[in-house]
C-alpha cells in the first residue's frame, strides 16, 4: 500500500503539512490519470493522434489566407507562417491546459465524492497530453525553420523555462476556475469564453508590434502575450518588448494565488459537489 | 484488550448551507453579512467519540440521516470535521463504493490498475495481485474488452475483486456487500468475512440489520448525530426494532 502506517486527521490542522507527503504517497495516480485521459481521448477514434496534427495545420492555413493575404499583416524578418505557427501553439496549449485544469474537479465528481487523494493530481495531471500535443506542433515549426532556413539565436536555451512558465501559468489559472467551479457553477461558462477572447487578445496571428503604445500596459497584462513574444524572440529572434515582465508578473500571481485557493478549499471540495 | 486502532474524540461535522448564492460570494470575499441568517444549517455530526480496538468489527447502524454517511466519509477524508480529531493507527482504506474510477471505455485490465491506484495500492502490489483478482472476478476472457461493453454483473465482479484484495489494516466499508448475482453474492459475502476475521479492524455502515448481525463484534446505533448507543450486535438490533415499533 502507498498509504501511511498511521493518520491523524484534527478538525483545526491547516492541511499544508499533509499536502507534500500526500502528492508523494500517491505520486503512481498522476501517471494512471494521465494514462487514461490519454487513451480515452484517442479511443474509437481512427487516426488518433493526427487530430494534433490536422487542427493548427488548417487553423494555420486560415490564418495564412486570412492575415497574411487578405489583411496583409507585416510580419517583419520573420516569415508569417512561422510567427503564427508559433503563436497558435503557444495559445492553444495554454487554453488546452486552463480548460482542461478547470474542468477537472467537476468532470470527475463521481470520484471526488467517493474516495480521497490528494485533489490537486486531477488538474495536474492534464498537463502530460497537452504537452504531447504541443510538441507535435514543434515539430511543425521546426521543418518551419529549416525549410526558411533560420538559425535560432542564443536564447534558445531558455526555451525550457518559457515551456515551464506557460505550464504553470496556465495551470494557475486552470486551479482557479476548477476551484471556484465546485462552489459557482457560473465560471464553467467563463472557460469556453475565456478561450475564446484569449486567441484575439494574445499575440496569436499578428506581431505585438502592432499594438499602440497606450495599450501595451493593459495588453501585457495577459500572460499570454508575454509567454508567445518570449517564444518568438526564442526561436526567430524577434525583437523584445520589456513590458513582458508584466506579463511574468500576473501570470506569476495567477499561478501562486490559485495554488494557494485551491489547496485551502481543497478538505471542502466533496461538500459542494 | 488489544491496541486501539481508531481513535474519535469530539467529533462533529456542521452543514451550513445557503439558497442564496450572493451570501457564498461574500464568503469569498470573506465579507459577513450580518443580516443575512443562514436558511439551512445543522450538525450531521454532534461531538462524538469512541475508540475502537484492533480486530474489532464494528457495524455503524441508524436511519436516514443520522450522521452515518457523514462520519464513514470523514474518516475516508473525503470531507473534513468541524470540530474534534481522528487518529488512526495502521493503513486505513475507506470503500463507499465498488468501482470507483472505472472507465467505461478502458478494458478490463486497465479498470484494475486504475482503481487500484485510486484506492492507494502501488503498482509493484496490483501486478502482485493481478491473477488473484482476475481469478477471483470470473472475467478472464474479458480483460481485453472495454467494459462498457461488460454486463452489469461481470462489472460488478472487477470491481468488487479489486476492492476485496486491498491489503489494509484498517477497513471503512459502506454497504458494498452482496454485489453481482446469487452466486457471486454468496462469494462476495464470504470474503467479507474472511476479511473481517483475518485480524483486520473492519467499520462498516449498514441498514442491514441481518448483515450487521451476522459479521459485526459490536454495534454503533446513531440518531441524529450522536452516539444512541454502543453495545453488541445483538443489544443494538434490539434496541433498533423498539425504536422501529
Amino acid at each position: 500500500m502507498n498509504l501511511r502506517r498511521s493518520l491523524i486527521i484534527d478538525a483545526n490542522d491547516s492541511g499544508w503539512k499533509h499536502l507534500w507527503r500526500d502528492l508523494y504517497d500517491f505520486r503512481e495516480l498522476f501517471w494512471v490519470f494521465a494514462y487514461r485521459d490519454f487513451k480515452v481521448r484517442y479511443a474509437q477514434t481512427m487516426i488518433g493522434l493526427l487530430w494534433g496534427i490536422i487542427q493548427p495545420v488548417i487553423t494555420l492555413s486560415i490564418f495564412i489566407v486570412i492575415f497574411q493575404f487578405a489583411v496583409k499583416i507585416d510580419s517583419g524578418s520573420v516569415p508569417y507562417p512561422l510567427m503564427s505557427l508559433i503563436g497558435l501553439g503557444t495559445w492553444s496549449y495554454f487554453a488546452f491546459v486552463l480548460r482542461e485544469a478547470g474542468s477537472a474537479l467537476i468532470n470527475a465528481s463521481h470520484i471526488v465524492k467517493k474516495i480521497y487523494f490528494p485533489r490537486l493530481i486531477l488538474p495536474v495531471s492534464k498537463i502530460l497530453i497537452g504537452l504531447v500535443e504541443w510538441s507535435i506542433v514543434w515539430v511543425f515549426i521546426a521543418i518551419l525553420l529549416v525549410y526558411y532556413q533560420i538559425t535560432p539565436p542564443i536564447q534558445v536555451v531558455i526555451f525550457p523555462v518559457v515551456v515551464f512558465l506557460t505550464t504553470m501559468f496556465g495551470l494557475g489559472a486552470g486551479l482557479w476556475l476548477s476551484a471556484l467551479t465546485i462552489k459557482f457553477r457560473d465560471f464553467q461558462h467563463l472557460i469556453p469564453f475565456l478561450t475564446q477572447i484569449g486567441i484575439y487578445l494574445s499575440p496569436v496571428a499578428y506581431p505585438s508590434n502592432l499594438i499602440p503604445y497606450s495599450y501595451q500596459f493593459l495588453y501585457y497584462l495577459n500572460p499570454v502575450a508575454g509567454l508567445i513574444d518570449l517564444l518568438r524572440w526564442c526561436i526567430t529572434g524577434s525583437t523584445l518588448n520589456p513590458m513582458i515582465g508584466l506579463s511574468i508578473i500576473t501570470g506569476s500571481l495567477v499561478f501562486l494565488s490559485g495554488f494557494y485557493y485551491f489547496c485551502r478549499v481543497e478538505r471542502k471540495m466533496a461538500d459542494h459537489l | 484488550m488489544s491496541a486501539i486502532a481508531l481513535q474519535v474524540s469530539d467529533l462533529s461535522k456542521h452543514y451550513h448551507r445557503s439558497v442564496n448564492p450572493f451570501d457564498s460570494i461574500g464568503e469569498l470575499f470573506r465579507i459577513r453579512n450580518r443580516y443575512a441568517k443562514p436558511d439551512y444549517s445543522f450538525w450531521a455530526l454532534d461531538h462524538i467519540s469512541f475508540k475502537v480496538h484492533t480486530g474489532e468489527v464494528v457495524g455503524i447502524v441508524g436511519k436516514n440521516g443520522s450522521g452515518k454517511s457523514t462520519l464513514l466519509k470523514i474518516l475516508a477524508r473525503i470531507t473534513h470535521p468541524t470540530t474534534g480529531r481522528i487518529e488512526l493507527h495502521g493503513r486505513t482504506a475507506a470503500l463507499l463504493e465498488v468501482g470507483t474510477g472505472f472507465h467505461p471505455e478502458l478494458n478490463g485490465r486497465e479498470n484494475i490498475f486504475l482503481n487500484g491506484a485510486i484506492l492507494g495500492m502501488s503498482r509493484s502490489e496490483i501486478k502482485l495481485k493481478y491473477d488473484e483478482i482476475v481469478a477471483f472476478s470470473e472475467v478472464e476472457s474479458f480483460l481485453e474488452m472495454p467494459v462498457k461493453h461488460y454486463s452489469s454483473g461481470m462489472y460488478v465482479r472487477l470491481a468488487f475483486s479489486v476492492a476485496a484484495h486491498l491489503d489494509s489494516e484498517i477497513m471503512i466499508v459502506d454497504e458494498v456487500l452482496a454485489v453481482g448475482d446469487a452466486d457471486f453474492q454468496q462469494k462476495s459475502i464470504a470474503k467479507m468475512k474472511q476479511i473481517a476475521s483475518d485480524g483486520r479492524t473492519v467499520l462498516f455502515v449498514s441498514h442491514n440489520k441481518s448483515a450487521v448481525l451476522s459479521s459485526c463484534t459490536r454495534c454503533i446505533f446513531l440518531e441524529q448525530g450522536k452516539i444512541k448507543a454502543d453495545d453488541t450486535p445483538q443489544k443494538i438490533t434490539q434496541i433498533y426494532n423498539m425504536i422501529e415499533e
